[in-house]
């Protein structure tokens, strides 16, 4: 079922002689399988994009490329969004699918690759931008059409080079989601390139590090996303991914304190400490439940939101969302929070909450003082510099909320 | 700002100008007033007057600043859509072909270094004052220089869709009609408008040399018989017209609205 669709093996680069870039590096990309490739700047990520799409040519190593595959016919989508300018959406999907036509009959109409062009367009929810220019359109419709672009190269293996880097969060969720399910739907090999840790957990079957050894070259680690904790000296020494790679370490620690299926919860959860068993439990007897999260109204696409969650969401559950829209550094903005906070309690002993359904509360929030979420009343799991969960107790009724609320 | 804000506002220095040519040409015909250097607004309508009048050339019947222009025009014309043509064909060539890049730029880089009037005295010995001599000076004084700027320009648009060009692997033919002529005609436009100017400039140095009709060879036959009236005229027109052109060119690029916006 899966096949490699190409293999890089003890790949060395170097732009000047003496200067090396890339050591020995190996991976590959199977079929239907999205490999993420995680780095810093400068690490020589793109190096190797380029050496996969055969700009660049290593000094040692071997690619194997699948039969699949012609090394010319590897598609790619990268950050700067190259979509001719002088083309409308629909010609720029034109001028790939009938490349391989000869100089005559390009000035000819052929219907069957119009509405080839125009099914792409489908997948990607741009059909009804097909006569328009890309300077009319978004960041993120551009992309969906570099996408759709890829797409009509027809290869099964997309290279893609920090596609998402320049948009903003909600549309890069978004995008993210779309990649998930034209893999699945086309059964595609993606070799994706990123410096976001989240992004790569949340999109990769499995995730490479590309990270600098003292001078000699970027190396590549397997990056565990199940199984376990990192304690390679290298990555240790990678100032850069300290915070990240902390962040993992804490991610895998409660992924097997909490759960029971572990390899469940690699693609419900996100940065955010969701455990996706409690989650379920409380849930069962939840009416309304809150959520504490930056991401305002694009939610469902969040993938910190559990499958349930999207479940229920559709199904018609009530949800609240908070968003604190605090300073992730400093966490200064912990009185901003603490009034919201209050404001949504205040307003929550008005509403029609029912009294004895315990309330699930999580979300990005910056640590200041867990001893204060105790003495809130709830229970801390767990959380580490960058999210936290925790449940309030299942006796919450609507006295006890209004006393946290005087408390706040 | 408003719209007529800023036409009045633009339209000062125009005023300025009037009023202190004004006051120069009225003291000038109080001390003078047979002076033809510095025509009064009745001189200047005699002026226009000759120049929009049949038969004021010797023994043809047609209006002279009509036949002026239809004379300069064409010579221009020809001469900037043959530059445009070669300028386009070699800077793709260069775009395109390694081979030609190197074969073509040392000479351009070259040619474009030498001030195209030094070279109108051998032109004029090796061609004779012919409607040629003319073209060729006006496209060797601007085609080096569309040469090199079109180049820049079609460099800077393939390094931003270079990875996607060699991705999708186009066919050389198809990259030439389908990418790069169309992603570089804005450009184009805009550097022919850039080179307005010296066209004319080569244009109207050419035709004082040798010439029977053309804008340039009225200003200097007429110039003989100090005829500022019809000179003024004659620049006056010539300015009409190359601002015409100008805002031609300008309409024509704004139908590219992608060339601004990218």
């Amino acid at each position: 079922m899966e096949k490699n669709l190409i293999k890089l093996k003890n790949i060395n680069f170097e732009y000047i002689r003496g200067n090396s870039v890339l050591s020995n590096v190996s991976l590959n990309v199977m079929k239907g399988e999205c490999v993420c490739l995680l780095g810093t700047s400068g690490v020589g990520k793109t190096t190797l994009f380029k050496i996969i799409q055969g700009i660049l040519k290593p000094q040692n190593g071997n690619i194997y490329y699948s039969e699949d595959i012609k090394k010319n016919d590897i598609a790619t989508v990268t950050q700067n969004y190259t979509l001719f300018p002088h083309l409308t959406v629909l010609a720029n999907l034109r001028i790939v699918l009938r490349r391989k036509e000869s100089l005559a009959s390009r000035f000819f109409t052929n219907n069957s690759l119009e509405n080839k062009a125009k099914e792409y367009l489908e997948q990607v929810n741009m059909v009804d931008e097909a006569l328009k220019m890309p300077h009319e359109l978004s960041g993120g419709q551009k992309q969906r059409v570099a996408i759709a672009q890829a797409l009509a190269q027809e290869s099964p293996l997309i290279l893609m080079d920090e596609p998402f880097g320049a948009l903003d969060e909600g549309i890069r969720e978004e995008l993210q989601s779309m990649i998930i399910r034209l893999k699945e739907k086309l059964n595609l090999g993606i070799l994706f390139i990123t410096h976001d840790l989240e992004e790569a957990i949340y999109l990769g079957q499995q995730i490479f590090l590309l990270i600098e050894s003292n001078g000699s070259g970027s190396i590549i680690q397997k990056y565990p996303i199940l199984g376990s904790i990192i304690d390679s000296p290298e990555i240790k020494e990678s100032e850069n991914f300290f915070r990240e790679v902390q962040a993992l370490k804490n991610y895998l620690f409660r992924q097997k304190k909490f759960s029971k299926h572990p390899e469940k919860i690699a693609e419900a959860c996100n940065r955010c400490i969701i455990d996706e068993s409690i989650l379920i439990q409380l849930e069962q007897n939840a009416e309304e439940i809150w959520i504490i999260t930056p991401h305002l109204k694009k939610d469902v696409h969040h993938p910190m939101i559990s499958k349930t969650v999207k479940q229920n969401l559709r199904s018609g559950k009530r949800y609240r969302y908070i968003t604190p829209h605090m300073n992730k550094e400093t966490g200064q903005n912990i009185n901003l929070f603490k009034k919201k906070f209050n404001e949504y309690i205040h307003l929550c002993s008005f509403s029609s909450l029912p009294t004895d359904d315990p309330i699930f509360l999580f979300g990005e929030i910056v640590i200041y003082d867990p001893s204060s979420i105790k003495s809130l009343g709830f229970t801390y799991l767990s959380g580490d510099n960058r999210g936290m969960m925790f449940v309030l107790p299942e006796t919450f009724t609507k006295g006890y909320i209004q006393r946290i609320g005087e408390f706040v | 700002m408003s719209k007529a804000f800023k036409y009045i506002i633009g339209s000062i220095p125009f005023i300025l100008t009037l009023i202190i040519y004004s006051i120069l040409s009225y003291q000038q015909h109080i001390k003078n007033p047979e002076d033809r250097l510095m025509p009064r607004p009745n001189q200047l309508i005699n002026g226009i007057k000759w120049s929009f009048s049949h038969g004021s050339i010797g023994q043809s019947d047609a209006i002279p600043i009509v036949k002026d222009t239809i004379a300069s025009l064409r010579r221009l014309l020809i001469s900037l859509s043959i530059s445009g043509i070669i300028a386009l064909v070699i800077a793709i060539g260069m775009q395109n072909s390694t081979f030609l890049l190197y074969l073509f730029k040392p000479f351009i880089v070259t040619l474009a270094k030498i001030p195209p009037l030094a070279l109108l005295p051998i032109l004029l010995l090796w061609v004779g004052i012919s409607e040629i001599s003319k073209i060729t000076l006006i496209i060797i004084g601007i085609t080096p220089y569309l040469c090199l700027h079109l180049k820049n320009d079609l460099e800077k648009a393939d390094n931003l869709y270079q990875e996607k060009l060699f991705t999708i692997k186009l066919p050389i033919l198809q990259k030439i009609l389908f990418i790069d002529l169309l992603i570089i005609w804005p450009s184009f436009l805009h550097q022919m408008q850039t080179c307005l100017g010296s066209a004319w400039l080569f244009l109207l140095v050419a035709e004082t040399v040798g010439a029977n009709y053309g804008l340039g060879y009225r200003i200097f036959v007429v110039r003989r018989y100090l005829a500022m009236d019809i000179i003024f005229v004659y620049v006056a027109w010539i300015t009409l017209l190359s601002v015409f052109m100008f805002i031609l060119l300008s309409a024509w690029q704004k139908r590219y609205e992608w060339y601004y916006k990218t």
